[in-house]
């Protein structure tokens, strides 16, 4: 705007000075004269270097003089409406012209809105090239006013943001695939719980009557059998009670996610001693010591804690020799969230197998050792549901501690600050 | 009025297709101290025969207690209960759901269609005759049944 005007002035004065009298160079006039080339050059410059800064922006600029309805474009104008570079009258309707017929009302409407109301004006819409491309831009105005307050000019910019909607538009068809694939990922998981489900409940009906004619054979005619048919009765029995086993833990495994209650607040001490209550009978005849630290409350489905206990305390209890186990359960508050161990004297393991013990299927003993190499898979997928972290450590002959990590809960870590 | 005792043997109709729980049932009604008549059907549509007293099923007496499994062939048990349970007559008759499913939603839905009680199959042989004389024991001498239709 101020190097417009400035324009304007030098050419008043100088196009007079210079057309009327040739032969008189006063010394003011040769100083002026110097003044303006050097002020031409600088706006020379300043202009294509605007017009540069325009072209890497892909930002042109107009002006439009309300009052004798003359609109002037900038280069990349032109450039951004595929059109020649000052080759093409620049009206308002030349404008509209290029503006994709579609939007042609709705930006006419926005510009026309705007001067009346004294508003910016801001409106992304898109433009139609002669040679039938589609672009986006981006336009911004503000109005100059005279004295009386009455709009006299406007002036504004035209960003070409084709790339950028473009992006967008990638990105928007990216994000709705993605969705698409969690949702298919999601219902392919929901099939396939639903396909254990159905599986392991299907395949206990079969094994309970193969385990519940075994018993009846073997109680009504136990006194006629010798003793080779009692050993194979036995492996019979043994074998059923292991898939009956099995198929629990799988159904159980299976329905970690989908038959959880909430997670809320939990009482962990009330969850340890339903644990400890479960497993009474093994806790008596292996005459486990057990002693526990005060426990924090976490964010937890108490009834899938109680199980998560069980099973790590049935795993402390198994994997003993000799001497009666002697367990601690200890917590700790860490920053957000609450550590759990559970420390055991008992076999340890090889640390190489610390990851793997986790795995579904996975055991490290047969006999020796019942199971079904489920326990710390549902272990594992119960913490992983709360959103904390499962792993062991031990060595060999000197004891396992096992951790585990769970969300505080808001009214415990409230307490603890107090 | 009313009957004080009954001086005829109960009749229990078993729905159910699996052989080997129909046996195990009978060996469980084998040891009652209540004279009872066990008839058995194996699926949904027989079941309906037998209570409506249709074709070959047209002398049969009419049942004091229905043990009844949920999946069936044909017509499954969740229809045939609706169907009991929404008769003039029959809905008087005590039906015991005695199925594999520990469904969460099977034991709503056939409560909501007025099942007498739920009972989940026990996974072994002790349970399961422990289970069919409690039943015997609790709905065929503890509880008092509605008195006999006058034929």
């Amino acid at each position: 705007m101020n190097h417009e005007s400035r324009i304007c002035d030098l050419n008043g004065t100088g196009d007079v000075d210079l057309t009327k009298n040739h032969t008189l160079f006063h010394p003011s006039a040769l100083r002026q004269m110097t003044e303006r080339k050097q002020a031409e050059e600088e706006i020379k410059e300043s202009g294509e270097s605007l017009a540069r800064a325009q072209e890497i922006a892909h930002v042109g600029s107009w002006e439009l003089d309300l009052v004798k309805d003359e609109l002037v474009w900038s280069d990349e104008i032109y450039r951004i409406f595929g059109l020649n570079p000052q080759e093409f009258g620049a009206t308002y309707e030349a404008f509209l012209k290029s503006v994709h017929p579609d939007d042609r009302e709705m930006v006419n409407k926005a510009y026309t809105d705007s001067v009346e109301r004294k508003a910016p004006y801001d409106v992304v819409h898109r433009i139609l090239r002669p040679d039938g491309e589609v672009r986006f831009v981006h336009e911004k105005s503000a109005d100059v006013y005279d004295e009386t307050g009455k709009a006299i000019q406007s002036v504004g910019t035209v960003q070409d943001i084709t790339e950028r909607v473009q992006t967008e538009e990638r990105l928007k068809c990216l994000n709705e695939s993605l969705k698409q694939r969690t949702l298919e990922l999601a219902r392919s998981n929901k099939d396939l719980e639903q396909f254990v489900y159905i599986a392991s409940h299907d395949l206990q009906e079969p094994l309970r009557t193969i385990s519940n004619y075994t018993k009846l054979l073997q109680r009504r005619y136990d006194d006629r059998f010798d003793s080779d048919a009692k050993e194979f009765m036995d492996f019979i029995i043994d074998g059923s009670t292991r898939m009956q086993h099995l198929i629990q833990d799988i159904l159980e495994f299976s329905r970690i996610d989908r038959k959880g209650k909430g997670i809320k607040a939990a009482d962990t001490l009330r969850a340890l001693k339903k644990a400890i209550s479960n497993l009474n009978a093994v806790i008596e005849k292996s005459q486990t010591f057990l002693t526990h630290d005060d426990l924090p409350e976490v964010m937890a489905d108490e009834s899938q804690l109680v199980r998560l206990f069980q099973n790590l305390l049935d795993n402390a209890i198994k994997f003993h020799d000799g001497e009666p186990p002697r367990i601690h359960v200890s917590a700790e508050r860490l920053k957000g969230e609450c550590l759990f161990a559970i420390r055991d004297k008992g076999i340890g393991f090889n640390p190489k197998y610390a990851e793997r013990i986790f795995t579904i299927f996975q055991r490290l003993h047969r006999d020796e050792y019942p199971g079904t190499g489920l326990g710390l898979a549902i272990s594992r997928r119960i913490v992983e549901r709360h959103g904390g972290q499962i792993w062991a450590e031990s060595k060999p002959e000197s004891g396992s501690t096992f951790y585990f990590t769970l969300p505080w809960s808001d009214q415990d870590s409230g307490e603890a600050r107090k | 009025m009313r009957k004080p005792e009954r001086y005829r043997p109960m009749e229990i109709l078993l729905v159910e297709d699996n052989p080997a729980d129909i046996r195990l049932t009978k060996e469980g009604l084998n040891e009652s101290k209540v004279p009872n008549n066990l008839h058995v059907v194996t699926d949904g549509e027989e079941a309906t025969a037998f209570l409506y007293r249709k074709g070959e099923y047209k002398d049969v007496p009419r049942p004091d207690l229905i043990l009844l499994d949920l999946n069936l062939p044909k017509r499954n048990g969740r229809e045939l209960l609706a169907e009991i349970k929404g008769h003039d007559d029959l809905m008087r008759i005590p039906v015991i759901i005695l199925t594999a499913s520990s469904h969460e939603d099977d034991i709503l839905d056939t409560y909501n269609h007025h099942a007498n009680c739920y009972i989940t199959k026990p996974g072994d042989l002790d349970s399961f005759i422990k289970v069919v004389n409690s039943v015997e024991n609790f709905w065929l001498s503890i509880v008092t049944l509605p008195p006999d239709e006058e034929d």
